[in-house]
């Protein structure tokens, strides 16, 4: 039996988590019903809090002006590729800080986290050169590798300190075993590494997709633009404010995130929580 | 089976010297045990011998064969590890097949000797289980089988049983010696837990600080441990030392006058330690003839024996009596007692073990 102090703080705890929930998911309930009030509804002063005239003509409008699908297409082909190349690269250098001595490790670990000191915008500053240098500027390409230049660091940290509570044991028992360095990685280590892949994906993934700054900067035709930047400047520009549009196409936007991150969010959690218990 | 030796090896990790040269000749079938307290370097030199650490100087040999530059894989060795390492994803039969895998060899193979290991080791009905759904003592079972099965010149145990509760680890410690028995493999065994060293061991090679301290036979080293601290390491509960000088007759001497019956390799005035096991002395009335007495501090009752610690004078730490279950002892008592004289041990200042010799008479003595 709980007594009434333990009572009383569960009841905060719970209070505080409700009020967090909440406020972290006000702006996706707007978002949604946003989509669904038609114009007259949307900017009333005193706002309605669900559609009482629900309507799906923001989502005729979001498909059928722009190029929603093809801006969906473009950031779809970059947020997986920069997520997938970000892991491939980061779960190699991980491993290796983590579990080799060599020279000059530290110190390369350092300049490689040193990167994340820096504001995001201004990377942008010097990589925008270089982007330009490669030849990569308004191209696709050029995105994934900015985004990748950009999640490398963390991401090799989250390998890092993952595989550093990996014990070191069932590697030098694979060793005795007779595998070699790539297989024990590749048979023994990965295997049990899925949370962390997993979590690294997803943060390339989401980090490419939520992108603004970067896509708006690097991007300049209209046919290569990613979705962020895509509807920001189709629904809310200068000369045009369409907010049931933005919301309906931001409400299909997010969808793909939304999925992604529903079907791999057992693994995430899981990587998220791994460290501490193993 | 393979012999191993040892010749003039060190490690050093940085400027932190772990093994200053060890030399040590492992025989053929025998089972060895290092035994040491931690971070004497016994695992290291273990982890040395598998090939999972590198010497700083010295040769590792395997059948006359130095191996120094030899992958472990091709050392012909399995190890078991402390914390069993299993591959958390395999199943039972998939970890004890997997060296048998990389080694190339056939599926029916593989099958036929991973099923016959689990028999040995009872674990038939557990072999399409992952670790995870396994008990301590099956999986390190399984860390047994998965060394087994690869048929290996030598067995090498990392504290194998450490991570077991008290009664498993009986259980565990009377499998390792059947197996010990039916194999008849070359096993090197480290434990810091000596009576896993004393009941397992052909051998026991006791280390401290990066050295050798002593090798032999478990009761060669409990009889005539080479120094004091071998001494003090090996013997449950640990044995007593008793600061003497040596008197006129050659006889170590309390400062209380009690004075042992036997005479010290050592000259007149020299200070020395004599050494008595819990097992090896006998109550007698306090005020008897070259006794030692003390008062009771405490008193730890394990059924058959009991085993007393006294307060005596002089005496830094309490001096512990093996006596018998049946005695009745209460806390502030004031106990005599003697030594047995042949186990007597005597260690000169620099802990070195001082030959003695019986037939010396107890003088009479206060107390000690």
């Amino acid at each position: 039996m709980l007594d009434l102090s333990s009572r009383f703080s569960r009841f905060v705890f719970g209070a505080v988590a409700i009020a967090i929930g909440l406020f972290l998911f006000f702006p996706i309930y707007w978002l949604t019903i946003s989509a669904f009030k038609p114009d007259a509804e949307l900017y009333r002063i005193v706002p309605t809090l669900y559609p009482h005239d629900p309507v799906l003509t923001h989502f005729a409008t979001a498909f059928g002006r722009g190029n929603l699908m093809q801006q969906l297409k473009n950031s779809l082909l970059v947020s997986c590729s920069a997520a997938a190349l970000n892991t491939l690269l980061a779960v190699y250098a991980g491993y290796s800080f983590a579990k080799f001595r060599y020279r000059g490790r530290r110190l390369v670990m350092v300049f490689l986290l040193s990167a994340q000191v820096f504001p995001f915008g201004l990377l942008l500053i010097s990589l925008y050169p270089v982007i330009t240098d490669l030849g990569l500027i308004d191209s696709l390409p050029g995105l994934t590798v900015s985004y990748i230049v950009f999640a490398l660091p963390v991401s090799t940290y989250m390998f890092y300190s993952y595989f550093s509570q990996v014990p070191s044991e069932i590697i030098e028992a694979a060793r005795a075993d007779g595998a070699g360095e790539l297989r024990i990685f590749h048979t023994i280590v990965l295997p049990v590494s899925i949370p962390a892949v997993v979590t690294v994906f997803l943060y390339g993934f989401m980090w490419s997709w939520n992108d603004l700054l970067y896509a708006m900067t690097l991007i300049i035709s209209e046919g290569k633009r990613t979705v962020g930047p895509g509807m920001l400047l189709a629904y809310l520009n200068e000369v045009n404010s369409d907010w049931g549009g933005a919301m309906a196409a931001s409400l299909v936007a997010s969808a793909p995130i939304i999925c992604t991150f529903a079907f791999l969010q057992r693994w995430f959690i899981q990587g998220v929580t791994a460290g501490s218990v193993k | 089976m393979v012999a191993v030796s040892l010749s003039n090896v060190s490690k050093s990790f940085g400027k932190t010297e772990v093994l200053k040269t060890i030399n040590l000749d492992v025989e053929d079938g025998e089972f060895v045990v290092f035994v040491g307290p931690s971070g004497c370097g016994k695992s290291t030199l273990l982890r040395i011998i598998c090939g999972l650490e590198e010497v700083t100087g010295g040769t590792v040999a395997m059948a006359g064969e130095v191996v120094n530059d030899v992958s472990p894989a091709d050392r012909g060795i399995a190890m078991v590890f402390q914390n069993y390492a299993l591959y958390p994803h395999m199943t039972v039969a998939e970890n004890m097949g997997y060296a048998l895998r990389l080694a190339g060899v056939d599926q029916a193979d593989i099958r036929a000797r991973v099923n016959a290991a689990a028999q040995v080791l009872r674990l038939d009905a557990l072999l399409g289980r992952k670790p995870r759904e396994l008990s301590g003592g099956q999986r390190q079972r399984v860390a047994i089988g998965r060394a087994i099965v690869r048929d290996p010149r030598l067995f090498l145990f990392d504290e194998p049983l450490s991570n077991l509760d008290a009664a498993l680890r009986v259980d565990m410690r009377a499998e390792i010696a059947a197996l010990k028995e039916r194999l008849g493999s070359t096993m090197i065994y480290v434990t810091h837990d000596q009576i896993e060293a004393m009941t397992l061991a052909d051998k026991i090679v006791v280390m401290n600080a990066g050295h050798i301290e002593q090798t032999g036979s478990p009761l060669d080293l409990y009889r005539k441990p080479a120094n004091r601290f071998v001494a003090g390491f090996l013997g449950s509960p640990r044995m007593n030392f008793i600061p003497a000088i040596i008197n006129a007759t050659g006889q170590p001497e309390t400062g209380r006058g009690c004075i042992f019956p036997v005479r010290a390799d050592a000259v007149k005035g020299t200070s020395v330690t004599v050494g008595i096991r819990a097992e090896h002395t006998t109550l007698c009335p306090p005020a008897q003839t070259g006794a030692l007495s003390g008062q009771v501090r405490m008193i730890e009752h394990l059924g058959s024996d009991v085993f007393v610690h006294l307060n005596v004078d002089d005496v830094p730490e309490a001096v512990i009596l093996r006596v018998s279950g049946e005695e009745k002892i209460g806390i502030g008592e004031t106990l005599g007692f003697v030594p047995d004289p042949p186990s007597l041990h005597v260690f000169n200042a620099e802990g070195l073990r001082i030959g003695i010799e019986l037939g010396a008479r107890a003088s009479v003595g206060g107390q000690a």
